[in-house]
Formats: C-alpha cells, structure tokens, sequence
C-alpha cells in the first residue's frame, strides 16, 4: 500500500509561528514557536526543521495549506508569502484554510452537540472579529457570519456564551498548524488552488489608510 | 494633570519634569503621538518620559524607524520622519505593534500619517515660541 502524501500546515494569524507535516490526526509533526513579532525570522527554520524531523522533502508534500484570516494584519502576509514561494518552487498547490472555520472544527471537541458557540478575536483595542457556530456532531454549521462587532457589544450581547478565540472566555485562541491541516484534508479539496497568484489574506477589515485600502 | 493639558516650558529640566507628571497617566497598551517641527524637543520629551520607566537607552529612531526598549515597561518608539507613505508602515507590521495591549508605544512626528494612528491616543504637540520656550499641549483622545 502507497501511503498518501502529507499536507505541510502554516498557521501565523496570531501569536504563534506553527508548521505541522500532516497525514492524518494519528501521524503529523507539529513544531510551534510563539515569539511575538518573530515570525519572518522564524517560519523557515521552523519547515526546515519540521520536514527535516518528519524526514519529508519539500517536493513529497501533496500541498500546502496556510491559515488565510482573519487574524494578525502582519502574520497573515508572511504566512501566505512563506506559503506562495515554496508552492511555486516546489509546484506544490496551495489550499487557503479560513481561520476560524479551522478553530471551529477543533471546537466540536470542546462543545456539546448541538450547542452554539462564538469564536472572537481582536483586530485592535477597540473592534473584534466575530462569527457564531453549532455544533452539529462532527461538523459545524455558521450561525452569525463573520463579522466586526465593537469591544463594548461583544461584552453586552455575548455574556455567558461559549466563545473561543482571543477575545473570548475559553482557552482555545489560535488554532494551531494542525487545526490547519486537519481542516484542509477535510474540506480542502474544493478549495486547493494551483493559481495562487491573486490569493491574498482574509482580512475582513479594509485597513482604510488615505487614498487606499488595504483589503 | 486635567486633559487637555497646556504647559509653557522653558528649560529641559521643566520638561523632564512634565515628562514625569505625564509618566503617571501612561499605561501598557498607550500609543502616545508626538507632534511637533524639527527641533521642537519631541525625542528629549520621549527620553525622558522613557527615563521614568528605567530606560537610559531611549534614542530617535529617525533612521531606524522603530527602536524597542525595556524597561519596567515594554516600550515601542517610532518616528515617521522618513516614512514616505502609510503602506509603508502596514509593510512594517505597524498594525501589530500598535495592538499590541502589553506596551507602550510612541510616535515622533504622528501628524505625518493621522488616518493610521489608533482612535484612542494621548496626543502632544509642541510649539516653538518667538522667545524659544516652547508650549506643549497634551490631549486625551
């Protein structure tokens, strides 16, 4: 029996520079460094030295799946831009895993069927990124869309509520590479894109700067 | 100190005392922009308000952009002179930097780039006088 190719995981949205080389959820290699603003001097020792462990090269991958938001403005780019360059050099595809949908899957774990759950997160002192779920046994389903509610609003509206994520009330904040992998071998083959060229962070936010926008 | 805040100076050691009596209201997660002409003293006011958190090596970060100091705070110093547009500073992460609630931050020529620079801020201009004492006027955004 051939076994199949492993994913490499990037996931840089938040506080952590996490690389995982994925199979399944029984064999990965997971290596995670959380230094603030390191993660441009960190990402590539951290593959190198997950590959290298997980005894895997570049070009055995099947693909490369990268956190693409919403989450930290700066993590974002370098986590795409690490992502982009080692696809296109490796002619690997690339599959873009939203955030919170992969903190959303590793949340069914930690929430009741049936139960609804927010997942929020700080885009700065005053806003949050906000989206709402069920749990739905294995699968989650979108209740409130992702969205931006002020500081204030999330702490009238959503007292008492489950909430993951930096803003929230449970310990589960960033997903981690393997969050990322596992939801990339479970919903990314709809998503895998072999023209990466346009892919640009999930930022929701437009960063409003005079005469442009960030999107 | 009531803000808004309007001090005539005329020496630096009033200064480092202003900068002293500020130092009480400044608090982790801060952004403190600084406004004010080429050699107004907003990098003194800086050093010195860096002094009341133990840190001597405070400098302009002209050149550099950003300089990080420690001390019983953490503290970020930037200056936007030779910034020449705001992408700039989205390339340089100054998002992250300014969101991050562990630190104090510090802009030297803010009113260079006002549509980046976060809604709640202590603002502080200084201005040159005729007879070279210069007014600063602290507000509480």
């Amino acid at each position: 029996m051939i076994e199949e190719k492993p994913i490499l995981a990037i996931e840089t949205s938040g506080e952590q520079c996490s690389v995982c080389v994925f199979w399944n959820n029984e064999k990965y290699v997971e290596t995670t460094s959380r230094i603030k603003f390191s993660h441009s001097k960190m990402i590539f020792s951290i593959v190198e030295n997950t590959l290298s462990t997980a005894e895997i090269a570049l070009t055995d991958l099947k693909s490369i799946a990268v956190s693409i938001g919403p989450g930290s403005f700066t993590g974002l780019r370098i986590g795409l831009a690490a992502a982009k360059g080692m696809a296109l050099g490796a002619s690997l595809s690339i599959i873009p895993v939203p955030t919170f949908e992969a903190i959303a899957q590793e949340a069914l774990n930690r929430t009741k069927n049936g139960e609804k759950f927010f997942i929020a997160n700080k885009v700065n002192k005053e806003e949050i990124y906000l989206a709402g779920f069920i749990n739905m046994g294995n699968i989650y389903k979108f209740t409130d869309e992702l969205g931006i509610v002020s500081r204030i609003e999330l702490g009238q509206n959503f007292h008492g509520k489950t909430i993951f994520g930096n803003a929230g009330n449970s310990q589960l904040n960033f997903p981690s590479a393997r969050s990322i992998a596992y939801w990339s071998s479970m919903y990314g083959e709809k998503h895998e894109l072999t023209n990466y060229d346009l892919l640009e962070p999930l930022y929701v936010k437009d960063f409003l700067v005079k005469g442009l926008i960030v999107k | 100190m009531k803000f808004p805040f309007v001090q005539n100076i005329s020496s630096e050691e009033e200064t480092v005392k202003l900068a002293k009596s500020f130092s009480a209201f400044v608090q982790r997660g801060d952004c403190v922009a600084l406004i004010g002409n080429l050699g107004t003293g907003k990098t003194f006011f800086s050093k010195a308000l860096c002094k009341e958190f133990s840190i001597d090596d405070a400098n302009s970060p002209t050149f550099a952009l950003l300089n990080v100091y420690l001390g019983k705070e953490k503290f970020f110093h930037f200056d936007f002179y030779r910034v020449g547009s705001e992408q700039e500073l989205l390339d340089i992460g100054l998002y992250d930097y300014l969101n991050d609630e562990e630190t104090i931050t510090l802009i030297e020529w803010a009113d260079l780039f006002p549509a980046i620079l976060p809604i709640k801020r202590y603002e502080i201009e200084i201005t040159l006088n005729e007879d070279f004492s210069r007014t600063f006027t602290i507000r509480k955004l």
